[in-house]
């Protein structure tokens, strides 16, 4: 029973990871932009589809890697150059609207450009599992695990310590004040897209070993990994990393021992919940406003 | 032209264009596109309400839509009830499922509802899939024909002309929502919250009424889609459908009924027509919504009536 | 009795005392004013009494019924009507269509009947119009009543604000600075006005720097300054009220002028 608890623990804690690093996309581009992107789970997309059709091409698999996560972050880029830009007179509405079309139209490219099976990829340190007191973890897990923390680690460090990082957090802040002080707030939300746009890739690229990739696998993805961004409370990044943690766990955990048919419907009650019962997410300090 | 002589107007032109639309119909793929179109287009009429005037987003109405469609087709087949009973059992269940997350949900000021109806609609869509016993599951399942007030339902021209007047008076419902007390207190809240309830707007419960009533529109053409295609599949409810109809909606114009029957009648009709595009569907659809939120921001019927220098409706 | 009472309130935002323990009543049927420097609190004052803000202590009664914390929709249905200082004219809607809205709470508006356009909404609404466009012959704005709010000119705006807020048929009226921005034919305009809407109308709170404005107009006066009241009562002992004239000569002496000048 325990080894059980123990297997659904690290599986809770992997696919964790993955949405947590999707969340950090939604909440990091909602924090400077105020958009919800719904295209983020292109981007998840992007990386593992663009390293199986770069590899299918030659390249070996980092460089693969690299260069689907050039792909994502070009995608986003332009996403925000070419279509949340120009359209942002259209307000909330018209912006949400933006980038589900935006989703629906790189999903769409991808279906013809690449094509409509399923792929994988060989995992990082082979599929041999490690037994960890009576539970098998995949060593793939253990490179999503390291990756996810370093890359907390990382936004972290730049947020809090680097000048770029603290201008952007100004920018977001205050767009105004930012722009006096000589940041434009422009290029900050151009670049949290190009950042939200590699997290997904990087995402995409490390969950393709365990789960395979599809043209159409950014769509459950994206909308669960914005469960845990609403979860955590939609801009905060350290809410982004525990929602994230938080789908995980109770999904593999529902999926043990009440019913996997309902494993993926456990993202959509929570975020129907903490919508219903803590609007600010279970993370999240920034006041709502009531009517 | 004041509101009530162009709300008129349009609705003998929407009276004569569905009437003669069958003159022009050569085989029953016509009345079937038409009968689609026709069902989407309610939907949207109804969607637009909410979207146009209320100034909410709902990611979900599909889930309204299978709601009504499943509980006519369940309760008429299954449980051998009568259609119209089926029909307002499905009206009360998306109505008060709709209630019951709509009046906490709205009383947050911002864009709350469109994620909580995203998470709800594909709640729903997960439902219809797994509860096999009940609804066949991804299979789908046979419902049978509408018989409305002891008189069957059958052949194409017979439904058309269901759906046509159903079509017609939803809209005419709707005209005369936007036009009454209730439409200009939300175009009020529109133009500043605050100052419509210092006069008095209850703006939370005129979105709520709203957004029911959209649920309940959704419901009815769910019931409609379900007894006419004979065989229901939960794809009907899924989460790309509510997207599929929101775009109808922007595409054809927020805050224009007729614009949303444009939307609805030619984002149903195209793809019928265009089947050798079946591959790039997604990529029409997903430009058409950016391109149109870029350049066409009100959408394409109220921009037209814009440049004739008419009132758009 | 008095028709509002207020009792100790108290308003901080973000450690800021915007307003510090302000207590007063105002009797029914009069025209109060309420003047102060800028900053000192005025426009959060309206904000509590119409439930555009809740108080951060405080009690607010109305007519007898506590009223504290209700939202604005709920005061509006009391009785309680305002127009603001930043205009918020229904901008993308007819200037009869704003002043319909100022009558929604008279208008039929349960869900059947807008829906199936009842007798008995048409016959609300044929009125409701007439109401409309008596006010709006009042006001001086008949010629606009077709026209879209944002084609007219900012002085015409000031008066359907005050339209708006009369076609609700307020027990009290608060109208927050309605002559700023106008010039001195304008500002006249407004005075006549208000004098004749004061006549046998609604119980009028006002809000103004035009101290010429104020004391032809006011019965009453509150003076607030940093968030406190610092003095009230009828405008000639205001006017020589040492404290208030001490207020005003610190950091204001264009509206000092106006004082003397009252």
């Amino acid at each position: 029973m325990a080894g059980d608890l123990l297997q659904f623990l690290f599986a809770g804690i992997t696919v964790g990871a993955i949405y947590a690093l999707i969340a950090l996309g939604f909440s990091l581009v909602y924090s400077a932009s105020h958009v919800i992107n719904f295209a983020q789970g292109e981007f998840v997309m992007l990386g593992g589809m663009g390293t199986v059709f770069a590899a299918a091409a030659g390249l070996p698999l980092p460089i693969a890697a690299l260069a689907a996560l050039v792909l994502a972050v070009l995608a986003a880029m332009g996403l925000e150059r070419l279509a949340i830009h120009p359209a942002r007179d259209a307000g909330l509405t018209g912006l949400v609207i933006v980038t589900i079309g935006a989703s629906i139209l790189i999903r769409g490219l991808a279906g013809i450009v690449f094509d409509r099976n399923f792929h994988t990829l060989p995992a990082l340190s082979g599929d041999a599992p490690l037994l960890v007191a009576g539970a098998t973890l995949h060593p793939q897990a253990l490179w999503i695990l390291a990756a996810t923390l370093l890359v907390a680690l990382a936004l972290w460090l730049f947020f809090a310590r680097s000048l770029t990082g603290k201008a952007m957090l100004a920018a977001a802040v205050d767009p105004l004040a930012a722009e006096l002080a000589g940041i434009d707030p422009r290029r900050v939300v151009l670049w949290t897209f190009a950042l939200a746009g590699g997290l997904g890739a990087l995402a995409g690229f490390l969950v393709t070993p365990l789960a395979q990739t599809h043209f159409q696998i950014g769509v459950l993805l994206g909308l669960k990994g914005f469960a845990a961004a609403i979860v955590g409370g939609l801009g905060s990044a350290p809410g982004a990393m525990a929602g994230g943690l938080v789908i995980g766990l109770v999904e593999q955990l529902t999926a043990g021992y009440l019913s996997s048919a309902y494993k993926d419907a456990v993202a959509f009650v929570v975020i129907v919940l903490v919508l219903l019962l803590r609007p600010s997410g279970l993370f999240g300090t920034r006041a709502i406003e009531r009517v | 032209m004041d509101g009530a002589r162009s709300r008129l107007l349009g609705l003998a032109i929407l009276a004569l264009v569905l009437a003669g639309l069958p003159l022009t119909f050569t085989n029953s793929f016509w009345y079937d596109v038409a009968i689609h179109s026709g069902i989407s287009a309610i939907v949207c009429v109804g969607l637009n309400l909410l979207i146009g005037y209320a100034g909410q987003i709902s990611l979900g109405h599909a889930a309204f839509f299978g709601i009504g469609a499943y509980a006519s087709a369940i309760l008429t087949g299954s449980w051998r009830w009568p259609a119209e009973l089926a029909l307002l059992a499905g009206l009360a269940l998306s109505g008060g499922l709709a209630l019951l997350v709509a009046r906490p949900i709205l009383a947050l000021r911002g864009h709350y509802l469109a994620m909580a109806t995203l998470g709800l609609g594909i709640i729903v869509s997960i439902l219809l899939n797994q509860e096999i016993r009940l609804t066949g599951g991804p299979d789908g399942m046979p419902v049978p024909g509408l018989v409305l007030f002891g008189f069957p339902v059958r052949g194409p021209l017979v439904w058309y002309a269901l759906v046509a007047v159903s079509l017609f008076i939803v809209t005419l419902l709707a005209l005369h929502l936007v036009d009454s007390p209730i439409g200009r207190a939300l175009r009020a809240v529109h133009g500043s919250e605050l100052a419509a309830r210092a006069c008095g707007v209850d703006s939370t419960r005129l979105k709520v009424l709203v957004f029911v009533l959209s649920a309940m529109i959704a419901s009815y053409a769910g019931s409609l889609f379900a007894h006419f295609s004979g065989w229901l599949t939960p794809a009907e409810a899924e989460f790309m459908r509510s997207i599929e109809f929101v775009t109808m909606v922007v595409l054809g114009g927020m805050a224009s009924t007729f614009g949303a029957i444009v939307g609805a009648v030619v984002l149903t009709a195209l793809p019928q027509f265009l089947t050798v595009f079946h591959d790039y569907e997604h990529v029409v659809l997903g430009l058409a919504l950016v391109l149109g939120m870029i350049f066409l921001p009100r959408g394409v019927v109220p921009e037209l009536a814009r440049r004739l220098g008419w009132r758009a409706l | 009795m008095s028709l509002l009472e207020v009792q100790h309130l108290a308003k901080s935002f973000g450690g800021v005392r915007a307003l510090d323990g302000v207590s007063f009543s105002l009797d029914a049927g009069r025209v109060h004013a309420l003047i102060g420097p800028n900053g000192a609190g005025k426009t959060t004052l309206f904000n509590l009494i119409t439930g555009m803000l809740a108080p951060t202590s405080g009690r607010i009664f109305f007519r007898g019924q506590e009223v504290t914390g209700l939202p604005p929709e709920a005061l509006a249905a009391l009785g309680i009507a305002r127009t603001f200082q930043n205009l918020q004219v229904f901008l993308d809607m007819t200037v009869r269509e704003n002043v319909l809205v100022g009558c929604h709470l008279r208008l039929e508006r349960r869900l059947h009947a807008c829906l199936l356009r009842t007798p008995s909404l048409r016959r609300a609404e044929r009125e409701a119009r007439e109401r409309a466009d008596r006010l709006l012959r009042e006001l001086g704005l008949d010629r606009y009543a077709e026209a879209r709010a944002d084609s007219l000119p900012y002085g015409a705006l000031k008066r359907l604000e005050i339209a708006r807020a009369l076609a609700a048929e307020p027990v009290l009226l608060l109208l927050d600075e309605p002559a700023a921005g106008c010039n001195e034919r304008e500002t006249a305009e407004i005075g006549e006005l208000l004098r004749s809407v004061a006549r046998g109308g609604p119980t009028v709170l006002l809000v103004e720097h035009d101290m010429r404005l104020v004391m032809n107009l006011a019965e009453h006066i509150l003076v607030l300054d940093h968030g406190r009241l610092l003095a009230e009562g009828p405008p000639e002992r205001i006017r020589r009220d040492p404290q208030v004239i001490e207020a005003y000569l610190g950091r204001h002496g264009q509206v000092t002028d106006g004082v003397a000048q009252g």
